[in-house]
């Protein structure tokens, strides 16, 4: 039963003693499954983006973490999620995005749950023809619904329903970022991308928060934002990563996006990257953000799921069409750069003598905050959760 | 098409065919037609199972008859 949380006393030190995640912790299932419990259903988890339902009764369906789940976009323009399973026999609502033109039908026996998730309907339930039936009380049949949140069109699920309140969990990086909270538009289809990484999910967090590599893996900043222009930030419990004191975007001498209104001036040139555990990696700059979803596909594989928002609607259109994919060609070619580090951390990780590593106090503060925390989630023994 | 002009045969075939091809707007009227007839043969069952058909595709399809076929259920003491 559980999960052997002693094994974590190690990580659970100061920086300057501790030890890393022990290789379990990326290689094997029944920590994997803890870890799915305790770090991701347990907390504020990344599952989706607002723009992957763009319009009033847009349903994607999607699999996270093995739970089949639904993201709808209400006729009242509110975002939710859905298990995607009827309340009936357990089949599958939807199978593929759709614009819901009515309800939401289950293609077996057709019962109809409007898009707030009520069930409206149990056709033939009582017999042919005789549409009701004194056992099925439909005020208690609705669609399960999951609690979420969207933050920067960024949709996050609390699967246990008993996290504080995502505006309590988060409250530090919303008071970290609070000039940024005002709109920001998705860029389009020239502003996404997927990459698929041969590693655990944790691996790219723990890449993406800390600046030590950045001479070596990507060599190209060494020429406008040097290791020594990079600070750490750093949350207990929440969050960490990095920021540059340098921004200074370059992609044309012809045009430039527009800035996020009322910026404080140390935003001219300064941007910030966080990883907000425990599974979406953030940027903001002046005049763009990005959000990278990690997608844990199995224990060793992630899909990084990234999308591009923009400081003006204006920057979306067709006038800026090429600004905005050389823009999103570099981040694509600076997060490519990452792969084969992460993906190299992974095989590691089947060195069964690696003790989970060691930690620069000067340089690893931002990865070991993480570990910290991943550690902390685990500290006391699992019940199994029911799916 | 004129739906009333089907001979019944016909009618199902109509039926059958906007299943196959997934056509739910016209299963609405289909099964409507269909409920009629049922409804003016004395077959009560047969024709609110029908109309129960019906109205399914209405809600599936957002059609504004859902509202007056799901009125003619509730009234028939088939529907909440």
């Amino acid at each position: 039963m559980g999960y052997a949380s002693g094994k974590l006393q190690g990580v659970l030190q100061p920086v300057a003693t501790a030890t890393g995640l022990p290789n379990e912790h990326y290689v094997d299932q029944e920590t994997f499954e803890a870890e799915r419990e305790a770090v991701f259903f347990g907390n504020w988890a990344a599952v989706g983006f607002g723009k992957d339902v763009p319009e009033t009764a847009d349903a994607r369906p999607f699999e996270f973490l093995g739970i089949p789940l639904l993201l709808v976009r209400g006729r009242d323009d509110t975002v939710r999620v859905f298990q995607n399973t009827c309340r009936h026999r357990g089949m599958i609502l939807v199978s593929e995005p759709k614009k819901l033109r009515g309800v939401i039908r289950c293609p077996y026996h057709s019962w109809c749950y409007d898009l707030n998730g009520d069930l409206k309907s149990t056709p033939h339930v009582g017999g042919p023809g005789h549409n009701v039936d004194d056992n099925i009380d439909r005020a208690t049949l609705g669609l399960i619904e999951i609690r979420s949140h969207v933050w920067q069109d960024v949709v996050f699920i609390n699967m246990s329903g008993d996290a504080p309140p995502f505006e309590e969990a988060a409250s530090s990086m919303l008071e970290r970022w609070k000039e940024f909270e005002q709109p920001a538009y998705f860029g389009g289809a020239d502003s996404e991308f997927e990459l698929s990484v041969r590693s655990n999910w944790k691996l790219a967090v723990e890449n993406y928060c800390e600046s030590y590599h950045l001479p070596w893996v990507h060599p190209g900043l060494n020429s406008y934002s040097r290791l020594e222009d990079h600070y750490h930030i750093v949350e207990q419990g929440a969050y960490s990563g990095q920021g540059t004191m340098v921004y200074n975007p370059s992609l044309s001498e012809e045009q430039a996006f527009s800035n996020f209104e009322s910026l404080s001036e140390k935003w001219d040139t300064q941007a910030e990257y966080i990883s907000l555990f425990p599974n979406v990696l953030l940027g903001v700059h002046r005049d763009h953000r990005y959000a990278i979803i990690l997608v844990p596909e199995s224990v060793e594989r992630t899909t990084e799921r990234v999308a591009i928002y923009y400081a003006r609607e204006s920057m979306t259109g067709a006038e800026f069409a090429d600004l905005r994919r050389r823009n999103t060609a570099q981040w694509k070619e600076i997060f490519e750069e990452d792969i084969f580090v992460v993906e190299g951390m992974q095989a590691g990780r089947h060195g069964r003598y690696f003790d989970g590593g060691k930690f620069s106090p000067v340089m690893d503060e931002p990865t070991w905050v993480f570990h910290h925390w991943v550690a902390s989630q685990l500290s006391t023994p699992l019940e199994p959760r029911p799916d | 098409m004129n739906r009333a002009q089907l001979t019944d045969t016909a009618l199902d075939g109509a039926i059958r065919n906007a299943h196959d091809k997934g056509d739910l707007v016209a299963l609405v009227d289909l099964y409507c037609e269909g409920s009629g007839r049922k409804a003016a043969g004395g077959d009560a069952d047969a024709s609110l199972f029908l109309l129960t058909q019906a109205y399914v595709m209405a809600l599936d399809t957002g059609d504004m008859r859902a509202a007056a076929i799901h009125a003619q259920l509730v009234a028939a003491g088939r529907e909440a």
